[in-house]
């Protein structure tokens, strides 16, 4: 439903987004996550067609974002972030005001009203003004406008910000009932909720896609944390000889205890092998776990890598794979504001 | 020792003990009794009763003298009767509902419709006391067409506050059918009567039935509940009445020999016209009208309605009285010469307005949108840049020409109070120019409002723009310019006073208006291109 193929875009000097690809299929839900200033937003002003991309080519629903721009706009339903509302309309109003600019036929109108304003839990709220809503409430119109036409994408730039907990479930229940049947592309800043409800999330860091993995697989990658005191470099010697084992990385060596990271063939559990061999060799085990990856994992190895000012080593370490690691990023949201 | 967790990863989701509670209101509402409110209407009662009979007073008592002189009286009950009207607008509770619908229902029907029926009677029936005798016509026009208005000003108070669907439904209802008959019955009469008889209706109360038409049909459907089906085809009949008034009216009028243009024809056809722009922009949902109908709504939304109709009236009104006084004195010296209307708004003060106004009217309505991000909202639906601008250009127009609507009723007055026939062509004439004239300067202002973010900087330079037709006008006044000069001549094309001035003496050449018109379509094309900018800069 979504393809992106390597869309730059350039706010005079700042380069918010550089070559970046992907793609959304039908009925997929997926998690767009990124730091504050990465281009989550400026992604998703283009494939609104709110704002043309620098060089690329985008297209939403089979349409091409640029040059069929109508088509695009009445096939997705966009919650931008700071969720614009014209303060002296009334609740129930305003959207009706917004399904007859969507093109909602008169028979189903009311239907669709209710039944958005329902689901957005509004109807307590129906008769006042935009301009004296809190900002949650306010959030929640701009989700029942963006689902108003019933379109089959959804854009949505963080959905959930400014609701109370109760509000968060009872919107991620909504986003996930209405991922059975559209296709979602949601960013936030909450790993927990792309957990709860993406399949899929791609991670956007300094304009650049630095990971876009299915939440499965990124839980798929396990490895095993090992402490043990002793020697490390013959205890490494040990561990790189047991069968299966693919890889051992030295975290930190402290007081006589070593820590290591440990990736096996096939995330195949050896915790039972290299204990029978640390132990055998009459070194003293002090922890051994089989972790999961967790997503906030392969987020901060993201973001690590890709903070040049930070992490000089890890710089030098991935230097070698690609992508380079690109100059920080101002913030192109407040550039793109300001246009 | 290995963790067991680690063994069987757990999957967190917040949704795993999640259930939906029913909603519940943010905060609690406590409606607050309007007690100024009902201070206010009972005041107003007071005076209301004590005008009417400070009014009443000389006719029953012929040998005394009132302490309060009637004028007065008709001045403390106007005044009460509109706190009457406050008080019916903002009460909520169910006995003054009762009580002010019953009193609308009322003067509607059994005082509006019920007199107009007795004038079919032919002879007047009240003899006793004989300064409070009225013919059957009297009766309608002193006492009918004031009914027909408050009480279409109290059931629309109540029909708001209403909340029991049975009651509101019979007063909605009732509205809806006086105002059909008064659509229809000036269409009729238009339609298929004589020419001499059309024309005298028309010309007469077929204006005023058109009008209570409009409004008590308009209240009818804007008071029905949003995208219900009663409305939508009450608009569409509202739109076939219309065309098919249209239709009637330019074939008496061009039928050959016949004379019915001017004014029957005019009057058919603009009504009609009317009725058709109207149901069109109720049911039509097509982007332009939408935006259109929010932007006229938010004018009145906003202060900034009141403060300019406000002005406008009191500007009129200033300009009406001196008129006025003008006509009095120049009587007295045998009288004033045709056009006499152009004696009314030619002057320094509406001019001066019209500086003001048009800055205040558009610097708005594009650069609140770029200040607070909902430009970004209203283009990523499926609206193009084109019924965005003409859809606010069309709200500014019509709002703009409402100001000038009581300009107008002004002149009714004169021509009914006064009893004196003048001619009216030339007001024709100047409210055409107007349309072009403001077209001109209102897609200046919202080109200039798509500039920038801040509604100051908008109105400032919108302000410079129409300064700019003045120093023009002031210009051709400097003595090496002389009369008849090409110089002399453009300068005349290039600002709007001179097309007033003309308009006013009753002349409309096209050649004068061009230039406005081009000037229209150039800032909205401008401003088209400004909002599609964003894709290409």
């Amino acid at each position: 439903m979504i393809q992106v193929q390597n869309v730059t875009k350039n706010f005079g000097p700042i380069q918010a987004l550089d070559r970046i690809s992907f793609s959304v299929g039908k009925g997929e839900i997926v998690g767009f996550l990124g730091g504050n200033g990465a281009g989550k937003s400026t992604t998703m002003r283009i494939l609104t067609g709110y704002l043309p991309a620098s060089s690329g080519i985008a297209r939403v629903a089979g349409y091409d974002v640029m040059l069929q721009s109508t088509e695009v706009r009445r096939n997705i339903g966009y919650l931008p972030e700071s969720v614009p509302l014209y303060p002296e309309m009334r609740v129930d109003e305003y959207i009706d005001f917004r399904a007859k600019l969507k093109g909602v036929s008169r028979s189903d109108r009311i239907r669709r009203v209710e039944y958005c304003m329902e689901r957005c839990r509004l109807r307590t709220v129906r008769r006042r003004l935009l301009g004296t809503l809190s900002k949650g409430y306010r959030q929640r119109v701009g989700l029942a406008d963006a689902m108003i036409a019933n379109p089959p994408i959804l854009i949505l730039d963080e959905p959930t910000s400014g609701l109370d907990p109760q509000q968060i479930r009872e919107t991620l229940a909504l986003l996930k009932e209405l991922g059975q049947n559209h296709t979602i592309l949601l960013s936030t800043h909450i790993l927990s909720e792309v957990e709860a409800i993406c399949e899929r999330v791609i991670i956007i860091a300094s304009g650049r896609i630095a990971l876009n993995q299915r939440l499965d697989e990124i839980e798929a990658d396990r490895s095993i944390l090992l402490e043990a005191r002793g020697p490390a470099d013959p205890m490494l010697h040990v561990l790189q000889g047991i069968k299966g084992i693919l890889s051992v990385k030295v975290r930190a060596i402290e007081d006589g205890v070593a820590a290591f990271d440990i990736v096996t063939a096939n995330n195949q559990d050896l915790s039972e092998t290299i204990s029978h061999a640390i132990t055998g060799k009459g070194w003293t085990l002090r922890r051994l776990e089989f972790k999961t990856r967790q997503l906030s994992d392969a987020f901060f190895d993201v973001m690590r890598i890709e903070d040049p000012l930070k992490y000089p080593q890890q710089i030098a370490d991935a230097a070698a794979a690609p992508p380079p690691p690109p100059a920080p990023v101002p913030d192109p949201n407040a550039e793109a504001i300001q246009k | 020792m290995s963790s067991s967790r680690a063994i069987k990863p757990k999957r967190d989701t917040q949704l795993s003990s999640f259930e939906s509670m029913p909603e519940r209101a943010p905060s609690v509402e406590r409606p607050d009794a309007p007690v100024f409110a009902r201070i206010l209407g009972m005041a107003g009662l007071f005076l209301f009763v004590l005008g009417v009979l400070a009014m009443l007073f000389p006719a029953f008592m012929t040998d005394r003298t009132s302490a309060i002189p009637p004028a007065w009286g008709f001045a403390g009950g106007s005044v009460g009767l509109l706190l009457i009207l406050y008080h019916a607008f903002v009460e909520p509770e169910r006995q003054f509902r009762r009580i002010y619908g019953i009193l609308g229902l009322v003067l509607m029907v059994l005082l509006g419709v019920g007199l107009r029926l007795l004038m079919f009677r032919s002879t007047a029936v009240m003899t006793r006391p004989t300064s409070l005798a009225f013919t059957n016509p009297q009766l309608f026009y002193f006492f009918g067409v004031p009914s027909l208005f408050f009480g279409w000003t109290f059931s629309f108070a109540v029909i708001r506050n209403e909340t029991e669907q049975g009651f509101r439904s019979i007063l909605l209802n009732v509205m809806g059918v006086v105002g059909a008959a008064m659509m229809i019955v000036p269409l009729v009469v238009g339609s298929f009567t004589s020419t001499v008889n059309a024309t005298e209706y028309l010309a007469g109360e077929g204006v005023v039935s058109f009008l209570f038409g409009l409004v008590y049909i308009g209240s009818y459907i804007g008071l029905q509940e949003e995208s219900s089906d009663r409305a939508h085809y009450a608009g569409l009949a509202m739109g076939a009445l219309g065309a098919l008034g249209v239709v009637v009216g330019l074939i008496r009028s061009f039928w050959p020999e016949s004379n019915f243009l001017v004014p029957g024809g005019l009057i058919l056809i603009g009504f009609s016209a009317t009725f058709l722009i109207v149901s069109l922009a109720i049911w039509a949902d097509w982007p332009v009208l939408v935006i259109a109908r929010r932007e006229l709504a938010a004018y009145f939304y906003s202060p900034i309605a009141y403060l300019v109709l406000i002005g406008i009236l009191v500007t009129g009104w200033i300009m009406f009285n001196a008129f006025v006084s003008e006509i009095i004195d120049s009587g007295m010296q045998g009288g004033m010469l045709e056009p006499i209307v152009f004696r009314y708004i030619f002057h320094i003060y509406p001019v001066i307005v019209q500086i003001f106004i048009v800055p205040v009217l558009t610097m708005r309505l594009l650069s609140e949108e770029n200040r607070t991000g909902t430009l970004e909202v209203m283009l990523t639906a499926p609206v193009n840049e084109i019924s965005v601008v003409l859809g606010k250009f069309f709200a500014c127009w019509i709002f703009y020409m409402l100001t000038w609507l009581p300009w107008w009723i002004f002149l009714v007055s004169l021509r009914y109070v006064g009893g004196e026939e003048f001619d009216y062509r030339p007001v024709l004439a100047f409210t055409i120019s107007l349309l072009v004239i403001s077209s001109g300067l209102l897609s200046m202002g919202l080109f200039f409002s798509s500039l920038t973010g801040n509604q100051i900087i908008a109105a400032v330079l919108t302000f410079v723009g129409v300064l700019g037709h003045l120093a023009i006008y002031i210009i051709k006044f400097q003595r090496d310019i002389r009369e008849g000069s090409a110089i002399h001549e453009m300068l005349t094309y290039i600002n709007f006073f001179d097309l007033w001035e003309m308009s006013l003496r009753g002349i409309l050449a096209p050649r004068y208006l061009v230039f406005h018109v081009s000037v229209a379509v150039f800032f909205l094309f401008a401003t088209i291109k400004v909002l599609e900018s964003r894709k290409w800069k």
